[in-house]
C-alpha cells in the first residue's frame, strides 16, 4: 500500500499548489487555452474573419489544443 | 393503435437515437475505466437533458457543471455543519429539495433545478452512508463527478457530431413549405400541416435568438433565417385556407412555386421571388404570393423577435399550486429516504431518484407518466435480467460493456424521442436497464442488487402516487378551461381587425393553434386522473366540443373576408359557458 502510494507519488505530472490544492499543469493551461480560444473568437467575429472560415468547429478546437500545447511549453517548460 | 404508431420512425429520430446511444456508451466507458460511481445515474442524464439541438445542448451541458459545482462547493460546509446530525441531515435535504424544485416550477430553469434538488439530496444520503470527515468529501466530490462527467462529454460530443440550430431552423422552414405545397394539392390531406403549425413560431426563433448571439453562421444568412421562421409559418397558416377560396388548378401552381422555393431553401440558397405572370384571383393566394417575395428578400420577409420568457411565472407567489408541487415531492423524497433507511434495505435507494423524476403538476400528468414508468420500468428490468443472463457472461471488458449499453440504450432512446406520450416510458427503460447491468466498475453478475433497484423505483413510483392523489389533487380540468378561455380572447380579438391584417397575422393565430393543440394533450390526460376527482365524461366531451367549435371559429375568422355575423355572438356564448361551468367544477375537485 505505502509501496504504492510513493510510486504514483513519484509518477504525478507537475502539479501547481492552487485553493490549497495540487492542479496538474495541463489541465491548468487547457483552462486557460479555452478562454483564450473563446477571446479569440470575439476578435474573428467582430473583425469579419470568422464569416469566411470553413470547418469551424475543427479548426477552434485545434486552436485550443495548440494554445494549450503553447501554454504548457512557455510557462511550464515541458 | 396508438402506442404504435407513436413507434413509427419519423425525421430526426434515429439521428437523435444513435447519438443518444453512442454518447451513453462513451459515458459508460468513462465512468468505468475512471472508476466514477453511479454510471446507470450519469447515463440516465444524458438520456433525459439532451435535445436534437446541439446548441442548446452545449448550453445546458455548461450550465449544469457550473450549477453542480457550486452546490458542491456549497455543500461543504453545510455537510460539516451537518455530519453529526442525522435530523439537521434531514432537514436539509428536505428543504433544498423544496427550494430547487420550487424553482423548476416557477423559472426558465426548469428541470435543470429539480437535477440540483436530486444532487444535493443525493449527497446527503452519501454521508449517511460514509459518516466520516475526509471520505464525505470523497463522497461529495463522487457526485460531482458523477453529475460533471455526462455533462462534459456531451459538450463535447455535440461539438463534434451534434446538429446545430440554424440547421434545424432551416429543416423546419422547408418541412413547412413542403407541407403547405401538400395541403394546397390536397385539401383533405393536412395532418403534418396542422402538427407544423401546433408547434408555433417560439422554438424557432428563441433557437435563432442564440444563433445571431453566438455567431454561428454570418450575419446576412441569420437574418434571412430569422424572418423566413415567421414568413414561413404565414404561407403555412394560409395554406390552411378552405378548399373553396383558391381555384384547383391555381393550387397546383402556388404548389409547384412552394416546393422549388424548398428546394432552394434546403440547398442553402434564397428562393428566387416569383414572377407574376397572373394577377392572384384570391385573397389566400394573394398572401402566399407576397410572402414568396419575401422570402427571396435579404432579411426573409421582416425581424421577429421571440416572445420574452419571463424570470419569473406571473403566479409564482400568488398561485399555491407551485408550492404544493414542491412540497409534495419533497415529502414523498424524504418518506422514501425514511423507509429505506427504517428498514435498513439501502439496495432500493433507487426510490429518492424516481421521487425527484416522476413528479409532475396535476393529478392527470402524473398518473399518466407513473402508468408509462411503470411499463417502461418493467420492460428495462426484462431487458436487464436477460442481458445478465445471456449476455452478460461473455463480456469481459469494459469495450463489451459498451457495446451492451449502446444496444440497450438505442431501444429505450427510440422510444424516448417520440413524443410526449411515450418518451417516459423510454427514459424509464434506460434506466431500469442500466440500474440492474451497471453495477460496479466491469461487467457485473448481481441478480440480487437487479431486483432491489426495480422494487426501489416500483415503491418511488407507489409513494408518488399515493401522495398526488390524496393531498391537493390539481385537476387538469381547470388548466384546460383557463387556456381554451384565452383562445376565446385571442379570436375576439383577432375579428375586430380588417381582413387583410386578419389574412397577415402571424401571432395571434399561432397561439391559437398551439393552444388548441396543447387542449388536446391535456384533455387526453383527463382520462387518467382516478375516478372520483375526474369530471363527468359529459363534461369532458364538452370540451372537446368546445375545442371544435373554436377551431372552425378560427378558419372563419381568419379566412372570411366577411364575417359571418353569428361568429361574435358564438364566441360570446362559448366564453360563458367556459365561464359558467367553472363553480360546477369547483366542488368536484375540491371535496376529495
Amino acid at each position: 500500500m505505502a509501496s504504492s502510494l510513493v510510486s504514483s507519488t513519484m509518477s504525478m505530472a507537475p502539479s501547481v499548489p492552487l485553493f490549497g490544492s495540487f492542479f496538474p499543469s495541463w489541465l491548468i493551461s487547457l483552462f486557460a487555452a479555452v478562454i483564450f480560444t473563446v477571446v479569440l473568437r470575439g476578435v474573428f467575429v467582430v473583425t469579419g474573419f470568422d464569416d469566411i472560415l470553413r470547418w469551424r468547429v475543427p479548426m477552434y478546437m485545434s486552436m485550443a489544443l495548440a494554445l494549450t500545447y503553447l501554454i504548457s511549453l512557455l510557462f511550464f517548460g515541458r | 393503435m396508438q402506442a404504435w404508431r407513436d413507434l413509427q420512425p419519423f425525421d430526426g429520430r434515429l439521428a437523435m437515437t444513435w447519438r443518444i446511444a453512442l454518447l451513453c456508451a462513451l459515458v459508460t466507458g468513462v465512468a468505468m475505466a475512471y472508476h466514477i460511481p453511479e454510471a446507470a445515474i450519469s447515463c440516465y442524464l444524458v438520456i433525459f437533458l439532451m435535445k436534437p439541438d446541439a446548441v442548446m445542448n452545449c448550453l445546458l451541458g455548461v450550465g449544469l457543471i457550473g450549477l453542480a459545482s457550486f452546490v458542491v462547493l456549497l455543500m461543504i460546509p453545510v455537510i460539516n455543519l451537518s455530519i453529526d446530525s442525522p435530523a439537521i441531515r434531514l432537514a436539509i435535504m428536505f428543504f433544498a429539495s423544496y427550494v430547487f424544485l420550487f424553482l423548476s416550477s416557477t423559472t426558465p430553469l426548469g428541470e435543470q433545478a429539480a437535477i440540483v434538488g436530486l444532487i444535493i439530496a443525493f449527497i446527503m444520503t452519501l454521508v449517511t452512508d460514509v459518516p466520516v470527515g475526509q471520505i464525505g468529501d470523497q463522497g461529495l466530490l463522487a457526485a460531482w463527478k458523477m453529475a460533471c462527467m455526462p455533462m462534459a462529454l456531451m459538450v463535447l460530443f455535440n461539438l463534434l457530431l451534434g446538429t446545430p440550430s440554424h440547421t434545424h431552423v432551416r429543416n423546419r422552414i422547408v418541412d413547412r413549405l413542403r407541407a403547405a405545397a401538400d395541403a394546397l394539392e390536397t385539401p383533405e390531406n393536412h395532418d403534418r400541416l396542422d402538427e407544423l403549425l401546433a408547434e408555433g413560431n417560439d422554438a424557432s426563433l428563441q433557437q435563432m435568438l442564440l444563433v445571431k448571439l453566438l455567431h454561428l453562421v454570418p450575419k446576412a444568412q441569420a437574418s434571412w433565417l430569422n424572418g423566413a421562421v415567421e414568413t414561413s409559418y404565414r404561407i403555412a397558416l394560409t395554406a390552411q385556407a378552405p378548399s373553396d377560396t383558391i381555384s384547383p388548378q391555381r393550387r397546383a401552381a402556388l404548389a409547384g412555386r412552394l416546393r422549388d422555393a424548398a428546394e432552394r431553401i434546403a440547398a442553402r440558397a434564397r428562393p428566387e421571388a416569383p414572377t407574376a405572370e397572373l394577377p392572384a384571383e384570391s385573397r389566400a393566394e394573394r398572401t402566399i404570393l407576397e410572402a414568396l417575395g419575401k422570402l427571396s428578400q435579404a432579411d426573409g420577409g421582416g425581424n421577429p423577435k421571440p416572445v420574452p420568457v419571463p424570470p419569473l411565472v406571473a403566479d409564482a407567489f400568488s398561485s399555491p399550486k407551485h408550492q404544493r408541487y414542491a412540497l409534495k415531492t419533497s415529502i414523498a423524497a424524504v418518506l422514501c429516504y425514511l423507509i429505506y433507511t427504517a428498514i435498513d434495505w439501502d439496495g432500493i435507494h433507487t426510490a429518492l431518484i424516481t421521487c425527484y423524476v416522476a413528479a409532475l403538476g396535476t393529478t392527470g400528468e402524473t398518473v399518466r407518466k407513473l402508468t408509462l414508468r411503470i411499463v417502461g420500468c418493467l420492460v428495462g428490468a426484462a431487458m436487464g435480467v436477460a442481458a445478465l443472463l445471456f449476455v452478460m457472461p461473455h463480456l469481459t471488458s469494459v469495450g463489451g460493456l459498451m457495446a451492451l449499453v449502446f444496444t440497450a440504450v438505442f431501444i429505450a432512446a427510440w422510444v424516448s424521442s417520440g413524443n410526449e406520450r411515450i418518451s417516459y416510458a423510454g427514459v424509464q427503460i434506460a434506466l431500469a436497464f442500466l440500474l440492474t447491468t451497471l453495477n460496479g466498475f466491469g461487467p457485473s453478475f448481481e441478480f440480487s442488487q437487479a431486483g432491489d433497484r426495480i422494487l426501489g423505483i416500483l415503491l418511488g413510483i407507489f409513494v408518488i402516487y399515493v401522495l398526488f392523489t390524496q393531498f391537493w389533487p390539481t385537476s387538469i380540468v381547470s388548466d384546460i378551461r383557463v387556456r381554451l378561455g384565452k383562445v376565446v380572447d385571442a379570436l375576439g380579438s383577432l375579428a375586430e381587425r380588417t381582413p387583410d391584417a386578419r389574412m397577415a397575422d402571424v401571432t395571434a393565430s399561432a397561439d391559437v393553434l398551439k393552444t388548441l393543440e396543447e387542449t388536446t394533450n391535456l384533455l387526453s390526460m383527463a382520462y387518467f386522473e382516478p375516478r372520483r376527482h375526474r369530471v363527468s365524461n359529459d363534461q369532458l366531451r364538452r370540451l372537446q366540443a368546445i375545442r371544435q367549435d373554436l377551431l372552425g371559429l378560427y378558419s372563419e375568422i381568419r379566412f372570411r373576408s366577411q364575417m359571418p355575423a353569428q361568429v361574435s355572438t358564438k364566441l360570446a356564448r362559448l366564453a360563458e359557458e367556459l365561464a359558467n361551468e367553472q363553480p360546477a367544477i369547483a366542488p368536484a375537485v375540491s371535496h376529495a
